[in-house]
């Protein structure tokens, strides 16, 4: 089966799964053009084949067979386009009042239902309906809009992944929406001095000269007189502002008072909201010049190993035995590891008992870290975040469990004579990807993502399960962790 | 399995690698951003700094059994960590959003600072973390470059993608754990491309600023007594160098200006953890009041950059750049010019 059902299985949002906000559909029509059509195509190449079907302009086929031909193609592309989502959420980091989900109704907007196909000139998208009536569509999907706009044709077109991946990230209602909440965790001023020299190249010579002023003033005083207590960016002080002033006089920019220079640097912040601004430049693939061909992105989804191959089926089996095993003890391990490094930080070591009762709070009873502060006496959230960090107590997990599997599989591997030692760099890394992409899929992934989810949370992982008889066996330690630690 | 749509999915993209920085790592940060010149210098600086703690802490909280030693160029703004056989350079940046990475020229082009793992780490300065945003290796970035005939897009920097980047730091790990020092060879001085004229200048001359604690001097380098009228100066700039060694030299500005010398004139104090406080300045010759007007003094950086300078007026008895502070080994370049005449002089601390 493998990567094929991408053309028959469809991305779709979803209020029900609010773990994911989407969920995976199978378009039966699409399945069935595939499995009659494609299978048997000639060439081989399935995304030629279905993109020569769905564009083309011979009348004798049926335009059925064309929006089938579309489906197979929506449904593939609705993959790079979640990605491309996540993508955004994750680029932008830190506590930003968004997540990928907010993005998904501008883009995986498509029913996988609907036959589509599109006029003679591509201009427009066309329905057709139950009795085979060709009518305008009321509005588009967006799926079909990147197939609309692909020009697979073109000798210089880049692949359909990465053309989906870019309409994706200049989709306007998503640019319009992350102008309006990108940036809105940070005030003017946190965002006036993130600000970098690609973003002022894109500002006028005034504003340019504004930041640039800002950043002598303010980021000295940031760095010499930073409160640690108040990390947040203050406003700028009238001290600040009348040093600014005499800085832009020097630059021959005259700005009579301080509360207008203010008002000055505040429109330049309104513009450095704008999405466009942070993105200017989109390194999609690059042609390889010996061979001419376009080498995609290595970060977009490519072709996972072939499992057909002998070799890859005796790692498989031994890594479904070892996998289980290694969680549970990297789950003990990191545990410990965790309370060692709390008593080591100066800021954290005073809190360090409180780690494992607010564990069990946060996966024993489903609380969230805002609930366990006043449980355990906290000061903030900030605290509470950096102290329990489930997402650290995971990541090293994983971390831990994929290298205990590595090695063991690279003995294997020496033993039987596949690799040197040690290892080409190539070499480990592709084994290292595979590993990971096993384990991800069997338990970290999961337990990602119930992380992630907010407030209704399940923790049914086999990860949180394990956590949780771990926590247990530990019970006369929640006083006095110290004993826990060996 | 394997190929379930969800697998290809990222998990590093629910999961970022972050690192709570702590209240001892952004004091260091700003006491060694103290030292570049200007403010563009610094701020970088300082980032380049809590990207270099933050990291730290990760690989040792991973690593416990390697040794983990800073080797900082302040003067470059370039951090590097040595981690058991491989030396990694930490470049910090504030955003990604456009998916591309600045790497300094000379990270790449000067054979000292080549690397075998380049790390990039987003700094979240207000919120006190840094994010692990991927890493490249020394052969994967040369490759790159080498394949898209990279030409260096603005200021000195060389524009990566990101997607050149292995967006997962735990390969780091494995690296280190599994690898050898030769698994990831670094290109030798003589194969590397050293188009940068300054960098094979620097190789054959330069004033090791170092052995004057031990009081040993090259040729050329005078006591000030016998290049500046003392009286007149001493009274004047001097005053507060009265600590550390002072050297100087006799510069000659060519004679289209009527064989106009100047003196550049070196201060070295050893301040604590081993460094070096270094003040630079420019005096007439004997029996000359002023310097002549528009004569400039910069800082250059191996790179090419001038980090700093001063231009003579009408009236200067002398003109000096801004005290700064650096590493043992580290190296800086002084630029004298009037007009089309540049003359440099290259230093090691």
């Amino acid at each position: 089966m493998g990567a094929s059902s991408r053309y028959w299985k469809i991305l779709r949002i979803s209020s029900a799964d609010t773990k994911l906000g989407y969920q995976l559909y199978v378009v039966p029509k699409a399945q069935q053009f595939f499995e009659e059509e494609v299978v048997n195509c000639q060439n081989g190449d399935t995304q030629a084949f279905l993109l020569g079907y769905f564009h083309t302009l011979n009348s004798t086929v049926d335009n059925t067979s064309i929006a089938a031909a579309g489906l197979c193609l929506r449904s593939y592309i609705s993959y790079p386009i979640l990605k491309a989502c996540q993508k955004i959420d994750h680029l932008f980091g830190g506590d930003k009042y968004f997540t990928y989900h907010d993005l998904l109704p501008f883009v995986l907007n498509d029913d996988g239902k609907t036959q589509i196909i599109l006029d003679s000139d591509r201009k427009t998208q066309l329905v057709i309906d139950e009795h085979g009536n060709v009518k305008k569509k009321p509005y588009k999907f967006f799926t079909v809009e990147v197939l609309r706009t692909f020009k697979y044709h073109s000798q210089s077109s880049m692949s359909l992944d990465n053309w989906a991946y870019l309409q994706t990230k200049q989709n306007s209602e998503i640019k319009d929406f992350l102008s309006e909440f990108g940036f809105k965790h940070l005030s003017d001023w946190a965002l006036l001095n993130k600000t970098r020299p690609k973003q002022i190249e894109n500002l006028s010579e005034r504003d340019r000269h504004l930041v640039e002023v800002f950043h002598t003033v303010y980021r000295r005083d940031r760095r010499e007189q930073r409160h640690i207590e108040a990390k947040r960016c203050p406003d700028p002080s009238l001290m600040q502002l009348q040093e600014m002033l005499v800085c832009l006089q020097k630059r021959d920019i005259i700005i009579n008072s301080t509360e207008n220079l203010k008002r000055g640097l505040e429109q330049v912040a309104k513009q450095l909201r704008q999405y466009d601004i942070w993105t200017y430049r989109e390194p999609l693939e690059f042609q390889d010049p010996e061979t001419g061909n376009y080498t995609p992105r290595s970060d977009l989804p490519t072709e996972s190993f072939n499992e057909e191959d002998v070799e890859q089926q005796e790692i498989l089996h031994f890594l479904h035995e070892q996998l289980r095993i290694s969680v549970v003890t990297a789950i003990e391990q990191e545990v410990s590891n965790n309370i060692k490094n709390l008593l080591k930080s100066r800021s954290y070591a005073s809190l360090a008992t409180k780690y494992i009762p607010g564990l069990q709070l946060y996966y024993c009873e489903y609380k969230s870290l805002k609930e366990i502060v006043p449980l355990l006496s906290m000061t903030s959230w900030d605290q509470a975040r950096r102290l329990l960090n489930p997402g650290k107590l995971l990541s090293n997990v994983r971390t831990v469990t994929i290298q205990q599997l590595l090695e063991k599989i690279l003995n294997t591997a020496q033993e039987k004579g596949l690799t040197t030692i040690p290892p080409q760099p190539d070499y480990l890394k592709t084994l290292a990807e595979q590993i990971e992409n096993f384990a991800d899929e069997e338990v970290f992934q999961e337990a990602g993502e119930e992380i992630r989810a907010g407030k209704s949370r399940s923790l049914d992982s086999f990860y949180a399960q394990e956590l949780r008889i771990t926590l247990a066996k530990i019970p006369q330690t929640i006083n006095n962790n110290k004993t826990f630690v060996r | 399995m394997i190929n379930n749509p969800n697998s290809s999915i990222n998990l590093r993209l629910l999961l970022p690698e972050v690192i709570y920085l702590e209240p001892e790592h952004l004091n260091w940060a700003k006491d060694i951003s103290q030292y570049p010149y200007n403010e563009t210098y610094q701020w970088q600086t300082y980032l380049n700094a809590l990207a270099l703690v933050g990291f730290e802490k990760w690989l040792k909280e991973h690593l416990p059994q390697e040794p983990i030693q800073r080797k900082n160029n302040v003067i470059e703004s370039l951090m590097f960590l040595q981690v058991g056989e491989f030396k990694l350079c930490v470049l910090a940046t504030e955003n990604l959003l456009n998916e591309v990475v600045n790497f300094p020229k000379n990270s790449i082009d000067n054979p000292d600072f080549l690397a075998h793992l380049y790390v990039v780490i987003e700094v979240l300065e207000e919120q006190e973390e840094v994010i692990i945003r991927g890493f490249i290796r020394c052969d994967h970035l040369l490759n790159y470059l080498h394949k898209t005939n990279s030409q260096i897009i603005q200021n000195n920097f060389y524009d990566i993608p990101l997607s050149e980047l292995d967006p997962e730091p735990n390969h780091l790990l494995f690296y280190s754990r599994f690898l050898e020092k030769a698994s990831i060879p670094l290109p030798t001085i003589a194969d590397a491309s050293t188009d940068n004229k300054l960098e094979q200048y620097l190789q054959k001359n330069i004033t090791k600023l170092g052995q004057w604690l031990q009081g040993e001097f090259d040729a050329g380098w005078q006591a000030i007594e016998e290049l500046i009228n003392p009286n007149k100066n001493l009274s004047l700039g001097l005053r507060n160098i009265d600590q550390g060694v002072k050297r100087g030299r006799l510069i000659d500005l060519g004679i289209q200006l009527g064989n106009q010398h100047v003196v550049l004139l070196v201060n070295i104090t050893p301040k604590n953890d081993n460094k070096l406080s270094v003040l630079i300045q420019l005096h007439p010759q004997i029996g000359q009041k002023f310097l002549q007007q528009n004569i400039k003094l910069s800082l250059v950086s191996t790179m090419g950059n001038i980090l700093c300078e001063v231009n003579s007026r009408s009236q200067d008895n002398y003109i000096q750049l801004n005290t700064f502070q650096g590493e043992p080994g580290q190296l800086f370049t002084v630029e004298v010019s009037l007009g089309d005449i540049r003359l440099r002089e290259n230093f090691e601390l």
